[in-house]
């Protein structure tokens, strides 16, 4: 089923009246990839919070297995985003204080997935303390991170911000075969579209 | 999965030293409490089991009453007196035997001793009264002695004569036969000391019995009234004391102190209870806002940890994990300094209230472990509200 959205509508700033997702009816369906693309400051990072049940404050309706994501139970959100939902922020939620290997350790094992870190260039940096990682770095981990765990959406907020161009295609590629494997639908925002997104959906905020 | 690296990264030296300091601060109120709660407790305990104190009065002798031949009997006008007193609860007189009675064990009649026996109604009476009563045809008389005598006998004579102990078990274990003479007449009877007095000091029978036996042996039962029993309301312990002295009376005075130091203890160890009390709810909430502050910390990554699906109450549990060996340690090193400060003690509480202190460690623990029990729970309960507070 996946996400239901309805007369979407931001409180704290003014949406752009072009947008596919505000003020307008859409659905987020299993087995999709979607690209959202918009400048910064239009409110990507806002939508992203929305989708994942951060950010409560918009009139409108979003619905994820017909459940209001406004009056959804806290068991029920954790459950969504322990079994359901992989999200990569755009701070890359990931913990300083921890190796790279503990990072990955939180939900999966860090062993499972040797092949990604190695694509990733990341393998010997695992015992690296992630605060002493650079931003690039932390970024490729975060994107690890989600795809080491089950997920059926995975929904990523510009995740190649701070990674060159090769690296975003062999990332990309990365992320879209781990998808596929899964059954699972992609969303990602990003500032504008570009070849590497072929095949994906495109909505303009 | 390694939560506590992420809810609790480093622990400061200066936090590991707050904790110690919180976790000595924990034992040593908690000690605290136990001994102001078991000194309220044996004192609340003692004014319950002699809701009133227990006198025996005389008059005293002085040379006047042998020059003027005045009587060491008690007089109607001086009852009366007494009776009217407000620390007067009730007024009864103690009988004495007007026979000769001789004890001795059955087995070893060399052991044989001239003892004067009394009565006290069975109202005034501690130690076992279920089982001291007598009736005309039973053959056995049960005695009630002072629990002075056995001290005596155990602290002094034994070891001197090399005897061993023994404890008011063995006594009541042992044979003995009495002897009654008096006007030509001889009766001997089985006799078994069944308990202690810790009010009077003396050798009692019960009344019936003395009744009986005076009136088999000098054809009445009546007695003079030279020695009063007493029981006053410990409110009026000073009047009492007063009275004693106005009057010129003999009183035990063992009772006396023990009367007046019971009604100064009950009003101390209540205060300090008062005072444990609002340590324990300082300490706990300092502990409590300590760890908050610890957590507030770290909100962000618990915050992480609940973007990646893990709930509020895992992590209140985990947390909870970490947390509990603080007041854990505590709660055994409280147990352990109030064995130990009870142990010290004893002695000196033990001859203050002389009361049987066997279980006094059982509510010494009792009470910890329900304080802790509660402690824990309020943290638990702290905790769940914090992360619930947190989780977006």
């Amino acid at each position: 089923m996946g996400f239901r959205i309805s007369e979407l509508k931001p409180q704290f700033f003014k949406e752009n009246p072009n947008s596919q997702i505000w003020n307008s009816h859409f659905h987020l369906d299993d087995q999709q990839k979607y690209l959202i693309c918009a400048p910064s400051g239009k409110g990507k990072s806002s939508f992203f919070n929305m989708l994942a049940a951060i950010n409560m404050d918009y009139s409108g309706r979003i619905e994820y297995e017909g459940i209001l994501l406004k009056d959804v139970s806290t068991d029920q959100l954790s459950k969504f985003r322990f079994l359901e939902w992989s999200l990569v922020f755009q701070n890359l939620a990931v913990f300083n204080n921890l190796s790279l290997a503990e990072n990955l350790n939180i939900r999966g094992h860090s062993e499972d997935c040797m092949e990604l870190l190695d694509q990733l260039g990341l393998k010997d940096k695992l015992d690296q303390n992630v605060g002493h990682l650079s931003y690039g770095e932390r970024q490729r981990l975060a994107i690890i991170k989600s795809l080491n765990r089950p997920y059926n959406f995975l929904i990523m907020d510009e995740p190649f911000s701070h990674l060159d161009t090769e690296l975003k295609r062999k990332a990309l590629q990365l992320i879209e075969k781990d998808v596929e494997m899964k059954n699972a639908s992609l969303i990602i925002f990003d500032l504008e579209n570009d070849p590497h997104y072929d095949g994906f959906q495109k909505l303009m905020l | 999965m390694n939560i506590k690296a992420i809810i609790l990264p480093k622990i400061s030296f200066q936090s590991k030293l707050i904790f110690s300091t919180l976790t000595l601060l924990f034992s040593t109120i908690i000690t605290f409490v136990i001994f102001a709660f078991l000194t309220e407790f044996y004192t609340q305990k003692l004014l319950e089991k002699e809701n009133h104190l227990y006198f025996s009065l005389s008059k005293s002798i002085g040379i006047g009453n042998t020059i003027l031949g005045r009587t060491s009997s008690f007089n109607e006008e001086e009852i009366k007196g007494l009776k009217e007193q407000a620390f007067c609860s009730e007024l009864r007189f103690i009988k004495k035997a007007k026979f000769k009675c001789i004890a001795g064990f059955f087995e070893q009649k060399q052991f044989s001793s001239e003892i004067i026996l009394e009565s006290i109604p069975n109202s005034m009476m501690d130690g076992p009264v279920y089982r001291f009563y007598w009736e005309e045809g039973q053959d056995e008389v049960p005695i009630i002695i002072s629990a002075e005598f056995l001290q005596l006998y155990n602290f002094v004579y034994a070891p001197i004569a090399g005897l061993p102990p023994v404890s008011i078990e063995n006594l009541s274990m042992i044979p003995i036969e009495i002897s009654l003479i008096a006007n030509g007449k001889r009766k001997s009877m089985k006799a078994e000391i069944i308990g202690l007095t810790d009010r009077f000091s003396g050798l009692y029978v019960p009344e019936s019995f003395l009744n009986w036996a005076n009136t088999y042996f000098t054809g009445s039962a009546s007695s003079r009234r030279d020695k009063a029993v007493l029981k006053v309301n410990p409110a009026y312990i000073s009047e009492f004391e007063d009275y004693v002295i106005s009057e010129a009376l003999i009183v035990n005075e063992e009772n006396l102190r023990m009367g007046k130091t019971a009604s100064l203890i009950y009003p101390l160890s209540a205060g300090l209870l008062l005072i444990a009390c609002v340590f324990i709810i300082l300490s706990v909430s300092n502990f409590w806002l300590h760890w908050k502050w610890l957590l507030e910390r770290q909100k962000e990554n618990i915050q992480i940890l609940y973007f990646n699906g893990f709930h509020p109450k895992y992590i209140a549990k985990q947390t909870f994990k970490y947390l509990i060996p603080i007041p854990g340690l505590a709660f055994v090193l409280s147990i352990l300094f109030g064995i130990l400060i009870w142990k010290i003690l004893q002695p000196y509480t033990l001859s203050v209230l002389n009361l049987d202190y066997a279980a006094l460690p059982v509510f010494a623990i009792a009470l910890v472990s329900s304080v802790y029990t509660l402690i824990f729970l309020s943290i638990y309960f702290a905790l769940w509200r914090f992360c619930r507070a947190i989780y977006i």
